[in-house]
């Protein structure tokens, strides 16, 4: 694997077993050169053993063999020059053959390598995650093990139980959590907003979005409702009637603020409580609000991909995996970029993919490692390479090596390398976000939620609203 | 030499007395080669199978192109090769062995 990017998961059971064949055949081809050589070596025999029948050419005094590997044969005292050109074609053409065996041996320790790693990937991905993991972090959680209470670390076990880092999140979100519910109360609005920042003006028009096309066209898009203002996210709509399919755009933190009152707007669910709340597996204001949102605009069984960046990758990994949410929709995608949503098991029924580069600090806060499978996809860069420097230097946005053009870089560049699973992947999810209808009618509505307002929900809109006996338990509402 | 017109018949020498031999086995070679080639475009004719032995530095291209040039100098060593043995039957004998003779 060169440069850097890592692929892991992915549908690729089939394939190995056609690769080993694949492999074998290059080295039954390469078997064939080796046929060739022998050949070869018994025409250079047969040119080198022949005697001097035929003196064409006057033997001149001069030698027209030197430095030729003839010099030691029985053909050269008069021997005719075409002989020696023989012996050379034949020279260069053993040159040729033995070159093309050693690329067809290469090709196919290549094509094998491909087919093993595939298999292997699961634990490759492990190990390169928990190296990528920051040190303070579980140093971090060593110390503040004995101080979290059993109570405060995740709430549904599905969030990377027994995880340092997910305790620790779970302990300061709940901490932060009960200061800001004495402050603010708990009430979530959620409303349509038409008006927001626009290329850095605020109070234009927010734009129908067009249809992504791609999955790094949807990240790029991601910047639009991220800029749009305080708590917007946005729901598109790509088709009409029975082909209407719907991208859920979960941007990424806005604020940092995490006890309310003192320090910034706790009224933004996109905030760094939000973060705590997720990475510890507790129920958010933003998931809150995108369910809102989804009730409002998506019908029940529709088909939705859930786009997010950072804080809004794991609300979107929390979104699909609610079970709730997953009777109301078909949740056919999952796209997160920088996201720390590893430790959370996504359904087969999903197409999952996760971009991430080990530049930026957020997708190594994981509180367990990226889950890939048959159907979850990750796309991970070093960050050793150039892949990420050059995407940063292109980055029109800002945002550091976290920023979503740097995601969108990465997996463009993953996409170039061809990767049979991640092709697979990229296919699907490019259909869902409109390739191959470019002239597919569009609707794009954006939501702002607000914290510590009265409540404005739709019926049923909540996660945790309608569990039933066969759901697993409910996260703890905040 | 010079050639005579026979009434009668003659044997004839079997073909590796002659050029069953260095042009022959240099055919042989070609053959072998070219067979190599049409197998490898074969094994990476599934499209995915080639783009994961690029994605794992697998050089395809360059792969099949040593192998066409393989097979195009072969084929050129055996025309050099079948020359040879051709102006050997034309030239006059001066007795010994033919090239290559066995």
């Amino acid at each position: 694997m060169g440069d850097g990017i890592t692929i892991t998961g992915g549908y690729t059971a089939a394939e190995t077993e056609t690769m080993r064949r694949a492999a074998v055949a290059l080295r039954d081809a390469a078997g064939r050169l080796d046929d060739a050589r022998l050949e070869v070596a018994r025409a250079r025999v047969a040119l080198r053993t022949g005697e001097v029948p035929w003196a064409v050419v006057p033997w001149s005094g001069a030698d027209p063999w030197a430095g030729a590997d003839v010099w030691a044969t029985r053909w050269r005292p008069g021997a005719s020059p075409a002989v020696a050109v023989a012996l050379d074609d034949v020279s260069a053409a053993d040159g040729a053959v033995l070159r093309a065996l050693g690329r067809l041996e290469s090709l196919a320790l290549a094509v094998l390598r491909a087919a093993r790693l595939y298999e292997d990937h699961d634990d490759v991905a492990v190990r390169l995650l928990d190296a990528a993991v920051p040190v303070g972090i579980g140093a971090l959680a060593a110390e503040l093990d004995r101080f979290v209470p059993p109570w405060a670390g995740d709430g549904d076990g599905g969030a990377g139980d027994g995880s340092a880092v997910a305790s620790v999140a779970g302990a300061a979100s709940w901490a932060f959590d009960q200061a800001a519910r004495g402050r603010q109360g708990d009430g979530l609005r959620v409303d349509e907003v038409t008006q927001g920042t626009v290329d850095g003006r605020p109070d234009q028009p927010l734009p129908d979005l067009a249809a992504p096309g791609t999955v790094e066209g949807a990240l790029r898009t991601l910047e639009i409702p991220n800029k749009a203002g305080h708590g917007v996210m946005a729901v598109q709509r790509i088709g009409e009637g029975a082909d209407a399919r719907y991208v859920v755009l979960l941007p990424g933190t806005q604020s940092w603020n995490v006890v309310g009152g003192g320090f910034g707007d706790f009224a933004n669910p996109r905030d760094l409580t939000s973060d705590l709340d997720l990475v510890g597996g507790r129920a958010s204001a933003y998931t809150d609000e995108a369910a809102e949102a989804l009730a409002r605009v998506v019908p029940d069984g529709a088909s939705v991909v859930v786009v997010g960046h950072s804080l809004g990758g794991i609300a979107a990994t929390r979104v699909v995996t609610d079970p709730v949410l997953r009777r109301r929709y078909r949740f056919t995608g999952l796209v997160t970029a920088g996201a720390p949503s590893g430790g959370i098991a996504v359904p087969q029924g999903t197409l999952a993919l996760n971009v991430e580069n080990a530049r930026e600090i957020v997708s190594a806060l994981d509180p367990g490692p990226n889950p890939s499978g048959p159907r979850h996809v990750v796309v991970h860069a070093s960050g050793e390479d150039d892949v990420v420097r050059k995407a940063l230097d292109g980055a029109p946005y800002g945002g550091g090596s976290h920023g979503l053009a740097v995601h969108a870089a990465v997996l463009a560049e993953a996409r170039a390398r061809h990767d049979p699973a991640l092709d697979r992947a990229l296919a699907e999810l490019d259909r869902s976000l409109g390739a191959g209808t470019p002239d597919a009618a569009t609707r794009t509505w954006y939501f702002r939620g607000t914290r510590g307002a009265a409540v404005t929900l739709a019926p049923g809109a909540g996660p945790a609203d309608d569990v039933s006996a066969d759901d697993p338990p409910a996260r703890p509402r905040r | 030499m010079t050639e005579h017109s026979s009434a009668f018949a003659r044997p004839v020498p079997p073909p590796a007395a002659v050029d069953a031999t260095a042009s022959r086995a240099l055919d042989a070679a070609g053959a072998a080669a070219a067979d190599a080639r049409l197998a490898a475009a074969r094994a990476l004719d599934v499209d995915w199978v080639s783009r994961a032995a690029r994605a794992y530095d697998g050089r395809v291209d360059e792969a099949l192109e040593a192998v066409d040039g393989a097979v195009s100098l072969l084929g050129a060593a055996a025309g050099s090769a079948r020359g040879a043995e051709q102006r050997w039957r034309d030239a006059p004998s001066c007795g010994g062995d033919r090239p290559g003779g066995r």
